[in-house]
């Protein structure tokens, strides 16, 4: 049935109207309360009892609610590639298309490395201390570990995995700088590439009572034409533990010497143990 | 039939409807829901209320928080009597077997494919063990492949069918000044040290950590597994307090299973800006 345009007109503006009425309640809880006077600024009784009311607290469990496939610029841009990362990404895929997929630190039980850490579907576990805020990741059992007290790396630092992290609080928000990335890890499992200049800024906050949001800006002038940045979220979980993740118990994707993934092979602990016990049989 | 020039109540209805529930699904996407909940702040108030009186009490207990190490790293468990413990039959075999098959260079210890040592294994590391505090829960992160134990301070552990894991389920409480922390749930794969004290699934592990003073952290540690053992042993290690801001570097076990050395992937950093296949 048929219905006047002027009727069709006043379903889209009605639902346009409630939409964005959740939207602006969305942004009216931005705001979130300061100091620890109510569980909405993280759980009291997990953080050390050292740390003053007026730091917020965001300590306590939270279960990731985005995916790590793809870390894409929040604007809905293309990601801004160099040629030669463009190059790179479009053959990882292709790579990837055709069954023979190029090598990645996790086929190696090896961690995912900041930033790709930031925005993977596993929980977290937050940790604050007078000096420390250290968050612990469920994949591959990694913690990171932000100093607050804006330390410089030691001089015999040496780039890795997570990099070295400083974060000071700027109001409700906890900033976090991370240099020191080693030159092995990409940006996300889709294959963006990083090099060891990237610079990760990372601004995390409560946008509403059990929601943690980390707005992440990447910057790394050997990759990327310019600045850009990405999101993911949390909510509060106080009731979930991290679960044990051991990679390595099933260390089959092994790489073989010319770098390519042997799936189902070596390296699994499993395996050899049914190895040797058939050895030892009589 | 000529179409009605009015719209009619149930288009309005079904739009309004419509907008309702995506407004909702809206909320949801847009990670925001709940925070309207009427049983909310309820529900923080009773956690606060309840975390104030933990609050207060972690005030007054010792601060084992801090990083921390073994003053005698060892590869090798002895009983605070300084003896092998006490194994029984099936485990001397085992343990016969293994310390065999080491010396013939064929050992098939679990922590040289990097698996996690679990307790008590990895409190010998002689690396910098990071201690966090909290009323409700206490965290030691090891620099020593990154293992980390978070310990709930819910008491002893309530699992009646624990799911069998490399490091257990620790749960633990304050016993005036001590922490105890009670860990079970092992798989049973793992070795207690690298001559080859086994485990079973049964391994129930007791720890009773104490500051000495304010430097020395001591934990005396109990392993009750009557499959491998005819009675329950204890042995201990003591933690010396390192500075506060002693940096703990990233350690992958498993960069040394790889086969090849980790290729950069940037011309910046020497890479061929292809990846490998």
């Amino acid at each position: 049935m048929r219905q006047p345009r002027w009727c069709i007109a006043t379903a889209v503006a009605l639902w346009a109207l409630f939409s964005s009425a959740a939207f602006a309640q969305d942004s009216a809880s931005a705001a979130p309360p300061r100091g620890s006077l109510g569980i909405t600024t993280g759980d009291p009784a997990r953080r050390d009892v050292r740390i003053p009311d007026s730091v917020p607290n965001i300590s306590g469990s939270w279960v990731a609610r985005s995916s790590n496939r793809t870390i894409m610029p929040l604007d809905g841009g293309p990601s801004p590639f160099l040629p030669w990362a463009a190059t790179y990404f479009d053959e990882r895929a292709a790579a990837e298309k055709a069954g023979t997929p190029f090598f990645d630190t996790n086929a190696s039980c090896l961690p995912s490395g900041v930033p790709r850490v930031l925005a993977v579907p596993y929980p977290i576990d937050i940790v604050q201390t007078p000096t420390l805020t250290v968050i612990s990741i469920e994949v591959m059992h990694s913690f990171r570990v932000i100093h607050m007290d804006d330390k410089p790396p030691p001089a015999d630092y040496t780039p890795s995995y997570l990099g070295y992290s400083r974060g000071h609080w700027e109001g409700d928000t906890l900033v976090v700088t991370t240099t020191g990335l080693n030159a092995y890890t990409q940006v996300d499992e889709e294959g963006r590439p990083k090099s060891s200049s990237m610079t990760v800024t990372e601004r995390i906050r409560k946008v509403a009572p059990d929601f943690l949001e980390n707005t992440f800006t990447l910057d790394d002038p050997n990759t990327y034409s310019r600045p850009w940045t990405a999101r993911s979220r949390y909510q509060w979980a106080p009731d979930y533990h991290l679960a044990e993740y051991i990679c390595e118990e099933n260390n089959r994707n092994k790489p073989d010497a010319t770098g390519k993934l042997r799936h189902g092979q070596g390296g699994d602990y499993a395996e050899r143990k049914r190895a040797a016990t058939k050895a030892k049989a009589p | 039939m000529t179409p009605r020039k009015t719209c009619p109540g149930w288009a309005i209805a079904a739009a309004a409807t419509l907008a309702l529930l995506s407004a909702r699904a809206g909320f949801a996407q847009n990670g925001a829901f709940n925070s309207n909940e009427p049983g909310l702040r309820a529900r923080d108030q009773a956690v606060l209320d309840q975390a104030r009186a933990a609050i207060e009490a972690d005030r007054k207990r010792p601060r084992i928080a801090g990083i921390w190490r073994a003053t005698a790293p060892a590869t090798t468990i002895k009983t605070v009597d300084g003896k092998l413990p006490p194994m029984t039959a099936a485990a001397q075999k085992l343990y016969r077997e293994r310390v065999t098959d080491r010396k013939a260079g064929n050992s098939h210890d679990p922590l040289d494919q990097c698996l996690p040592p679990g307790t008590p294994r990895s409190l010998w590391s002689g690396e910098p063990i990071l201690i966090t505090q909290a009323p409700a829960k206490v965290t030691l992160f090891h620099q020593y492949r990154h293992l980390i134990r978070h310990v709930f301070l819910e008491g002893p552990p309530k699992l009646a069918e624990p799911d069998p894991i490399w490091e257990g389920h620790s749960s633990g409480w304050w016993d005036g000044d001590t922490l105890r922390i009670q860990t079970l749930g092992f798989n049973g794969e793992q070795w207690l040290d690298a001559a080859g004290l086994p485990q079973s699934p049964d391994m129930k592990v007791d720890e009773s950590l104490r500051l000495l003073d304010a430097n020395t952290l001591e934990d005396t540690v109990t392993v009750a597994d009557a499959r491998y053992y005819k009675e329950p042993w204890s042995t201990r290690v003591t933690f010396k307090r390192l500075p506060d801001d002693t940096f703990m570097p990233e350690q992958e076990c498993s960069e040394k299973l790889l086969e090849f050395p980790l290729k950069p992937y940037a011309p910046s950093d020497g890479g061929t800006g292809h990846g490998s296949r």
